[in-house]
């Protein structure tokens, strides 16, 4: 049996969540047309997707089951939270509802529904960027590898006999280099990083040339090559803590969505008559 | 080693992914790495730290604390209706429901959200909906599809199939969509009225399928698939009977002013209100006054007579007793409607009444005794009655009306202006012996006799005046050429002067008449309340009745009901009998129709433009039936607009679903 590509698989998929819409919407249409309740229907349905879009979870937590692969599952996750979000609006007068509990409620599905369409695009882009950086850092491991970085920069300037040299490297230290290595990356660099702060070390130290001799040349060439690190250490970790915060927000609020749909649906069945 | 190169030492291996602590020593780590809850087992202990996943772990916890605290406040009945509602309610309701207890607030409605096993077990939410709503529906078939009962839904749905002929049926995939998803005899009012969509959500939104989810025959849109009706907005008739046709095609062309025929136009009577609507109807002083006030004067003029002494043979009249001479020679006369009302109540009197043909003392034959028996018992019956009233009053009469199944309302409108005194003093010159009236009456009022009937004067007719010397116009009867007595009498005693009652009652009244010996009423004009008040005594009669008939017969009386046919419709109230009311646009009726959006087009603004006068029309003045002149409006008057894609074909735009049988 040939295997089915990517893409192929993707416009299965899509095909298939738009043909089950496409039922739903019937039925609901159907049902409001014949004076039927039909909010029941796809709230019941939004609910019984959400069960299992939190099974997902419940695999990953049992790997010694042969349950099929995780990918499999992934792949399920991923178009029954499409489809859940389709039914959703149907059943929705409008997308935030009214009302303390509905209002949290609707919030906390749009959040899981972004969070998880987010997860979509993280899953697919951020791999690829965390690869394209030298060396692979263990995210509970950033801080023993950022003292690391900082406790050899001090090293390195102690190490230094050269006067002048010593001089014009330990100003550039102080002033640059000593806050950049012990300190923790700003909220803006996690948030965005960038490559500006890097380059503008590395000019700084390649602008000191002129006024090293070869010891201290040297020496700054190794500060250099500690910025590079502590750099890709700083991205790499920006880019690990942007997926495990999403993996918090989307399992977190799911929970929540869980435990909320439940008792809204009980609500909802004891006031319909 | 390139001089911008460096090599850093590798990092600690004493932990895994799964931990939840980590070595916090940032130089050299120890060798096992934390134990237990974060506690460092090395003889220099460093101070373990958490790793992603013990972080986690935390955050989950203190998540699913929130989520459990967030629901138990969610469970308090005092908090609940601020914090659980799936939308905002429609402002009328929020409006009612604002100053509830919050903890009260859903059980307005929801019957089942308090406590499990409450007494309100078999309480529904129709019915705490009827609770407000029963003044504009009746609970008992509030959850009746239309509110009607199945009999009746079953019988409308027959005549619908007669009307269109199972023939013309159309066909359509609607028809074999589902069924309604609810039971036609338990229409909760959810079903349709669904709450909790916004304060401006209209609650009476329906789509064109949810109303025809019910019905057995499902049609497409109004312009194509329709049924049609042939009875639109004519059928339904008014309390008024005015005939349209004629005044635009004749009465009105006919009226000269100016040189020039008077138009007929609409807008005068049905002008258009402030709020845009036409007046429906209009007053007797807006319409109808300018050209029927004074015809209309002269024929309540004519009133209605509570009683007339009847002319009875001698003989008879010495058997009653005391009976005025005028009143004496011959039977004639016709007993009056009210006073055979007044007289039934008397069984025998009522048995003699009857056995007299038609009530007319005309009609007897004075040789048959058991005919003059039954007469001798009716005018002795008359006098009394006279009697009882000039003794008792307005109260006795009230009483007779009530025993002859007149309400006392009617009644007592009938004879408010009626003074007792009136009719003491016609027993008194009545029926006074010759020696008594001599010692009563003045030279001017000489004793009774056959009062010489001669029509009053009016303008300069010489032939019908009162100083016409003509004996051709005289009385014939008046004299009895073979009365020696009488012609002697007549010599010497001078006629009572008749009461004038157009001179002296131009504002109408009760008036004794002397020459005819009659107790009568004169009417004003139109809206006169004793004429008004006799027509609805009448319509408290049967049909057949004789008195009902009597009654009607009266000039006046006929003139009043021309227009008011429903005035006689026991059924109505006082006020339906007289006034007329929007029929087509009321609250409930099945249909509903606004001339205000209508009149913006400049192609409507002519009445004409729907409403054409039929040729050949007929307005019955019947009491159930009434005016039809117009042509009816058929469907394509107005699918021309009402497509979806134009002015909207929604069922709800014309139809009312909540609708009530006709009285």
């Amino acid at each position: 049996m040939m295997p089915i590509s990517f893409r192929t698989r993707r416009k299965l998929s899509l095909i298939v969540v738009a043909v089950a819409l496409s039922i739903v919407y019937g039925i609901f249409r159907l049902e409001e047309s014949r004076l039927a309740h039909a909010s029941f229907f796809t709230g019941f349905t939004v609910l019984a997707s959400i069960l299992i879009l939190i099974l997902l979870g419940v695999r990953r937590r049992l790997p010694v089951l042969p349950l099929g692969s995780v990918s499999t599952w992934t792949q399920v996750h991923l178009y029954v939270g499409v489809f859940a979000a389709g039914v959703y609006v149907m059943h929705v007068p409008a997308l935030i509802a009214g009302g303390v509990f509905e209002c949290g409620l609707s919030i906390v599905f749009l959040l899981v529904t972004c969070s998880g369409f987010y997860g979509l695009y993280a899953s697919r882009t951020l791999p690829k960027r965390l690869t394209a950086v030298e060396g692979q850092h263990r995210f509970d491991r950033v801080v023993w590898h950022r003292t690391q970085i900082a406790e050899t920069a001090r090293t390195l300037l102690d190490d230094l006999h050269e006067n002048s040299g010593m001089r014009v490297l330990g100003s550039f230290y102080t002033h640059y280099l000593r806050p950049f290595f012990e300190t923790r990356p700003s909220m803006a660099y996690v948030l965005m990083p960038t490559g500006v702060r890097r380059r503008r070390l590395l000019s700084g130290l390649k602008e000191l040339d002129r006024y090293l001799e070869d010891e201290s040349r040297s020496t700054a060439g190794r500060f250099a090559a500690l910025v590079r690190r502590r750099d890709d250490l700083d991205y790499q970790f920006a880019l690990q803590l942007r997926l495990r915060l999403w993996v918090v927000v989307h399992s977190v609020f799911s929970i929540a969505l869980l435990a909320g749909g439940i008792v809204h649906a009980v609500i909802a069945w004891r006031h319909a008559g | 080693m390139r001089r911008d190169e460096i090599n850093l030492s590798e990092p600690p291996n004493n932990d895994r992914p799964g931990d939840r602590w980590m070595c916090g020593r940032t130089g050299e780590p120890c060798v096992r790495g934390p134990i237990g809850r974060g506690q460092c087992s090395s003889s220099e202990p460093c101070r373990p730290r958490r790793t992603w996943h013990g972080r986690r772990k935390r955050w989950t916890l203190v998540g699913m604390l929130t989520i459990v605290a967030a629901m138990i406040v969610i469970a308090r009945p005092a908090t609940r209706a601020a914090i659980v509602k799936p939308g905002e309610l429609s402002t009328p309701h929020a409006q009612i429901l604002s100053s509830t207890l919050d903890s009260r607030r859903c059980a307005a409605c929801h019957p089942h959200s308090s406590a499990v096993g409450d007494s309100v077990a078999n309480v529904t939410q129709s019915d705490r909906c009827m609770d407000c709503h029963h003044e504009t529906m009746n609970r008992s078939t509030a959850t009746l599809a239309h509110n009607l009962p199945a009999r009746v839904r079953s019988d409308l749905r027959l005549a619908s199939l007669r009307l269109a002929g199972s023939s013309d049926r159309d066909t359509t995939w609607r028809d074999w969509m589902p069924s309604v998803a609810v039971d036609q005899e338990n229409v909760q009012c959810n079903a349709c009225h669904r709450e909790h969509r916004g304060a401006v959500a209209s609650l009476t939104a329906m789509t064109n399928d949810q109303c025809q989810t019910c019905h057995s025959d499902r049609f497409g849109s109004f312009a194509d698939s329709h049924p049609t009706w042939d009875q639109w907005p004519y059928g339904r008739g008014g309390v008024i009977a005015f005939d349209h046709a004629s005044h635009a095609t004749k009465h009105f062309p006919k009226t000269i002013l100016e040189g020039q025929p008077t138009s007929f136009e609409c807008g005068v009577c049905h002008a258009r209100q402030a709020n845009g609507e036409l007046t429906r109807t209009t007053s007797y002083e807006t319409a109808c006054q300018t050209c029927h006030d004074g015809a209309l004067r002269i024929e309540a003029a004519e009133g209605v007579e509570l009683l007339t002494l009847p002319s009875v043979a001698k003989r008879c009249a010495d058997a009653i007793g005391a009976w005025p001479e005028g009143a004496t020679g011959f039977y004639d006369g016709r007993i009056a409607g009210l006073a055979d009302l007044l007289i039934r109540v008397d069984a025998d009197a009522n048995a003699a009444m009857r056995s007299l043909p038609n009530q007319d003392f005309a009609k007897i034959d004075d040789q048959h005794d058991q005919s003059e028996q039954a007469a001798r018992i009716v005018a002795r019956e008359h006098r009394q009655l006279l009697e009882t009233i000039g003794n008792e009053g307005q109260s006795a009469m009230v009483e007779r009306f009530a025993k002859s199944g007149i309400s006392p309302s009617i009644a007592a409108r009938m004879i408010r202006s009626l003074p007792p005194q009136l009719i003491e003093e016609a027993c008194r010159r009545w029926f006074a012996d010759e020696d008594n009236l001599a010692e009563t009456t003045s030279t001017n009022a000489p004793k009774i006799r056959p009062a010489a009937f001669k029509m009053p004067a009016r303008g300069d007719d010489d032939l019908l005046g009162e100083s016409s010397d003509d004996d051709l116009l005289g009385d014939p009867l008046d004299s009895d050429p073979l009365d020696l007595d009488s012609q002697e009498t007549k010599s010497t005693v001078q006629q009572p002067s008749r009461f004038d009652a157009d001179a002296m009652l131009p504002a109408g009244g009760w008036f004794r008449d002397d020459r005819t010996f009659a107790i009568r009423y004169r009417g004003e004009g139109h809206d006169d309340p004793v004429l008004k008040a006799a027509i609805e005594l009448a319509g408290e009669l049967t049909p057949g009745d004789p008195a009902r008939t009597r009654l009607l017969e009266t000039k006046s009386l006929a003139a009043c009901i021309a227009c008011h046919p429903a005035a006689i419709a026991a059924t109505r109230t006082s006020d339906e009998r007289w006034r007329s009311y929007p029929l087509v646009g009321r609250p409930r009726e099945f249909t509903k129709f606004a001339h205000s959006p209508h009149l913006n087009i400049a192609g409507l603004s002519d009445c004409r433009h729907c409403h054409t006068i039929a040729a050949g029309s007929v307005v019955s003045v019947s009491a159930n039936q009434h005016g039809h002149e117009f042509a009816a409006v058929g469907i394509e008057a107005c699918a021309g607009c009402h497509q979806s894609s134009a002015a909207g074909d929604a069922c709800v735009k014309c139809h009312r679903y909540h609708v009530e049988t006709s009285p």
